[in-house]
């Protein structure tokens, strides 16, 4: 837990920390923050204090790292926000698809394919190939399909099967504040 | 410290967002919210009012996943209708809703002109890129 959370003063930043925590975790194996008793453990998170031990750390890429540092910052107000984690180096690095002109991560799972084609260049295609790409789009299967299938059904609220003005404007609002 | 997260029933602080709002966060990262308020944009600007369910996967899936040998196939075996080998003019107007489009894409496509469409016509035709082919 957060250090601020140890005095019982904290705000939903000290949620960020917890995560800068896993993801230590998950990169090595053992925590940031040690001790042989609980009293131990708290006065080293109420330091802040921590490295990237080698060898264990000497694999691990800088962006890695730095994303770490960013969340277990011991000041809740200077830690990197939920949006601001979202849009951080090594996020985009492993989140990057193909195409963008990046690698591609296979193990990730927020993996979105980029908009193949404008919307004005698709009102205007040619209609056969149009008409294959909707047989395409509906009886095709891989993992960028179903993303935006799940990312439709969010948007279409009312179920109806089109997407109006109104329901993208909605969506658009909600999804803006959900990173607030 | 694992210990602590694992022992607590209650841990304050812990990650406390509700399972719907997860959904929508990931839902909702920079890039697809980036996309939508683009489609919205030429949406507006097109004079349309709403994008149908085929149209708005078929436009924002990644062409080169998807155009491939075997999904190819399987939309060529579901356009010839009469012929055994071939898309037919006649296969392509009911498509397209209509003779006249008919005539304009058997131009663009039936490249040897003998009236059909081969699965080497309509490769190219898919693989093409813009809007004419």
């Amino acid at each position: 837990m957060a250090p601020e959370v140890l005095n019982r003063e904290y705000t939903k930043s000290c949620d960020i920390w917890s995560i800068g925590v896993i993801t230590y975790i998950l990169l090595c194996g053992y925590p940031p923050f040690y001790g042989d008793t609980d009293t131990q453990i708290f006065d080293s998170v109420r330091t802040g204090r921590f490295d990237f031990p080698s060898p264990d750390w000497d694999n691990i890429s800088a962006s890695a790292k730095d994303f770490i540092c960013s969340m277990l910052k011991l000041d809740g107000l200077k830690r990197m926000t939920a949006n601001e984690s979202l849009r951080h180096k090594w996020i985009v690095e492993m989140t990057e698809v193909q195409g963008q002109g990046g690698r591609r991560n296979q193990r990730s799972s927020i993996v979105f394919a980029p908009r193949a084609i404008a919307f004005k260049k698709y009102l205007g295609m040619q209609k056969l190939k149009k008409a294959a790409l909707t047989y395409l789009a509906q009886n095709a299967t891989n993992e960028d399909i179903d993303e935006l299938k799940a990312i439709f059904r969010k948007v279409d609220v009312d179920n109806d099967g089109t997407l109006t003005l109104e329901e993208l404007d909605d969506c658009l609002k909600n999804g803006a504040s959900n990173h607030e | 410290m694992v210990r602590q997260i694992m022992n607590d029933s209650y841990v304050p602080g812990a990650i406390i967002a509700p399972r719907s709002q997860l959904v929508t966060a990931a839902h909702f990262l920079p890039n697809v919210t980036s996309d939508l308020r683009n489609l919205r944009g030429e949406l507006a600007l097109s004079g349309e009012d709403s994008i149908r369910y085929q149209d708005f996967i078929a436009m924002m899936m990644d062409e080169k996943k998807v155009i491939k040998e075997d999904n190819l196939r399987m939309v060529f075996e579901h356009f010839k209708r009469s012929d055994p080998d071939c898309i037919l003019a006649s296969d392509v107007a009911d498509l397209v809703g209509g003779e006249k489009y008919a005539l304009e894409i058997m131009k663009m496509v039936d490249a040897n002109s003998d009236g059909r469409i081969d699965f080497k016509e309509f490769k190219a035709m898919m693989e093409a890129d813009g809007s004419k082919s």
